[in-house]
């Protein structure tokens, strides 16, 4: 490289030339563009999710339902596939069964009680096993030939669809009674020929001796009883008090310069430069709620949460000794009233006493759980604190009121979804993911605050079940 | 005063504040190397503003393998061949007859002012202003600047050789007009 070159490299090495403030009023516009685009883009995700989460619940409640609502037939089912059918022999029955039965339905639950008729040893073993049975009939007993040499008159058999033993001392002493008075109707069957509570039976239409004592008794109950048990079971959380502890992030748009996560650092970079805020910060929450069923499947809830949200930020006002005239700027944002220095870190915290109210949808109500709330809350605003990181410079603390910068009272919308896991009989903890969107900026319009934050926490909820 | 990585952190996770501070930090050079690519101050600022929003945007990629300056330098350069490459894509730069150039010790830039010069680079025609700026201000061989314009070497060379004469030419006449301007004060 001669020396032209070296010569001219030289002179433009260190060059330097003021742009016009146009440029960065551009480029300003771009950035927020640019922010917007990727705030919307984030939103989608975030509406994408809120849809699979939605619809992985509907699903799940779907199946819960399914599941709920099936589990008794399918325990008939199983129960009937199970039992042997009654052979001949052993339990033959008189009469007509549905008049015994009566026809209100083609499905019917009976008791049976079968008395066995030739061998004792066979009524034993018949007795001890299936003795006192559950019996679904479909339309109406099948009769068939059944006692040996009378095939002609006599050509009924009672096919029993279901044969359950009930599982309950209650039901086995009743049980063993049921048998007891068996025993004592064949005896006295063998002896007079006759048989105790004929005249429930349709006995004019037997021929011959019957040999046979049927259905005692007519159960309404163990698929009724059962499903009654269930519903009681969902039904037991009426009220519950819970407390709850969440932690998150917000996120605002580019141009978000009021609200809780306002940057109130930011000051004039430049006589024409405004401030710029950060544009997100963490949160947390503590707090108590409680909690009512107003039907079987909604749930209110309301309560009590403190909320602090901090977002750390850059400010190059001149701040003397404390963060106080950062402050105040944000009161009376003219930057011509202050000095400015090269930019410096603070944090910036909002508190809030917040209330509360969520209504929400169980999908699943078992011992585990799945609920989704939606609702608002009403955020009181407590105080603002501004720190030094560093700690070179007083913090300073600014409370609400007529003249505070900060909004008294701010709206926000929530939503949320439960998974929680019931344990002892009296609790249950969740686990909580949800959604915070601000309806009002935390700074009073005429800060030129223009924007709401989005906020997702996840947290967790410890319920005692009251009753 | 932020450290080059503060800098670099503030700017990726979107913080406007940071942002103004990198722009405040490093628009002046960055304009005197748009202006050296550009026609006039308009364009420049048009290739500053595209190279900021490239550089606010990809900031996240730097590896500190290089200063941030030299990096950012590099990113306005690209986007102001990029506009220039436009330009020349229309008007296709060819070779021309060598001239014969004034020895190189005639001149001495010292006595001129920085606006001048510039004014003298920019009003060199687009193809020997982009090979004048990246063979002599930048250090690139002809035969890179032939890859980066599309361009063979010859012709990067005899660009070279025309801005070269071009811009002794014109600073002879600035030269003379100067002196000119204070005998007629002296006078």
């Amino acid at each position: 490289m001669g020396k032209f070159e070296e010569s001219w490299k030289e002179v433009f090495k260190k060059a330097e030339v003021s742009p016009s403030d146009s440029v960065w009023a551009t480029i300003d516009r771009g950035l927020a563009g640019a922010d917007g685009k990727s705030m919307k883009k984030r939103v989608v995700v975030y509406q994408r999710i809120a849809a699979a989460s939605l619809l992985f619940a509907l699903l799940a409640g779907s199946f819960g339902v399914y599941r709920w609502s099936s589990t008794p037939s399918k325990l008939t089912l199983q129960k009937s596939i199970k039992d042997k059918p009654l052979e001949q022999g052993h339990q033959k029955l008189v009469g007509k069964g549905k008049s015994l039965l009566g026809s209100k339905s083609e499905k019917e639950t009976v008791l049976a009680e079968a008395v066995p008729t030739d061998s004792p040893k066979e009524n034993e073993s018949a007795s001890t096993t299936t003795n006192l049975a559950q019996r679904t009939v479909k339309n109406n007993f099948t009769f068939s030939n059944s006692i040996p040499g009378d095939s002609n008159k006599l050509k009924n058999k009672l096919t029993l669809a279901m044969n359950a033993q009930w599982d309950n001392s209650k039901t086995d002493k009743a049980s063993e009674e049921k048998m007891a008075s068996t025993q004592r109707s064949k005896k006295l069957h063998h002896q007079n020929n006759a048989i105790p509570g004929l005249d429930l039976l349709p006995i004019e239409k037997v021929q011959g001796e019957p040999v046979i004592t049927v259905l005692v008794r007519k159960l309404t109950a163990i698929p009724g009883a059962f499903m009654n048990r269930m519903k009681d079971k969902t039904m037991q959380e009426k009220l519950w008090a819970s407390v709850t502890a969440s932690s998150g992030r917000f996120t605002s748009t580019a141009s978000a310069y009021s609200n809780p996560a306002y940057s109130y650092a930011a000051g004039p970079q430049s006589s024409s430069s405004p401030n710029f805020p950060a544009v997100n910060g963490t949160s947390y929450s503590i707090g108590m709620l409680g909690g009512v069923r107003m039907t079987n499947r909604l749930v209110l809830q309301s309560g009590l949460l403190y909320i602090n949200q901090s977002s750390g930020s850059l400010s190059n006002i001149n701040p003397t000794n404390s963060l106080a005239s950062v402050a105040n700027y944000i009161k009376t944002p003219s930057p011509s009233t202050y000095g400015t220095t090269s930019p410096y870190r603070i944090i910036s915290a909002n508190e809030f006493v917040s209330v509360p109210v969520l209504l929400g949808y169980l999908f699943i109500d078992k011992k585990i759980g799945l609920q989704l709330n939606a609702g608002g809350a009403t955020d009181v605003f407590i105080r603002n604190t501004l720190t030094d990181p560093n700690g070179r410079l007083q913090s300073y603390s600014q409370g609400a009121g007529q003249n505070s910068p900060y909004r008294s009272v701010d709206f926000a919308a929530l939503v949320s979804s439960e998974v929680s896991y019931r344990f002892s009989g009296r609790y249950r903890i969740s686990f909580v993911p949800g959604f915070r969107y601000s309806f009002n900026p935390v700074l009073r319009a005429n800060t030129n605050s223009i924007s709401n934050p989005w906020l997702w926490d996840v947290g967790f909820r410890l319920r005692y079940i009251i009753k | 005063m932020l450290s080059e990585k503060e800098l670099v952190r503030g700017c990726a996770n979107g913080e406007r504040t940071v942002q103004r501070a990198l722009y405040d930090r490093y628009s002046r050079r960055l304009m005197a190397v748009c202006l050296r690519y550009a026609k006039n101050v308009p364009e420049a600022e048009d290739i500053l503003q595209e190279s900021f929003m490239k550089i606010f945007s990809s900031l996240n990629t730097f590896r500190y393998e290089s200063k941030l300056d030299t990096w950012m330098t590099r990113i306005a350069i690209n986007t102001a061949l990029n506009h220039q490459r436009q330009k020349l894509y229309l008007l296709p730069m060819v070779d021309v007859v060598e001239a014969d150039l004034p020895a190189d010790e005639k001149i001495n830039l010292a006595d001129f002012h920085l606006s001048e010069l510039m004014s003298i680079v920019q009003s060199l025609p687009d193809g020997c202003r982009l090979v004048f700026n990246l063979f002599a201000v930048e250090g690139y061989g002809h035969k890179e600047i032939g890859e980066l314009l599309g361009i063979s070497e010859g012709t990067s060379k005899s660009q070279y050789k025309r801005a070269k004469s071009l811009l002794q030419a014109k600073l002879e006449n600035v030269k003379c007009s100067s002196a000119r301007q204070i005998q007629r004060n002296d006078n």
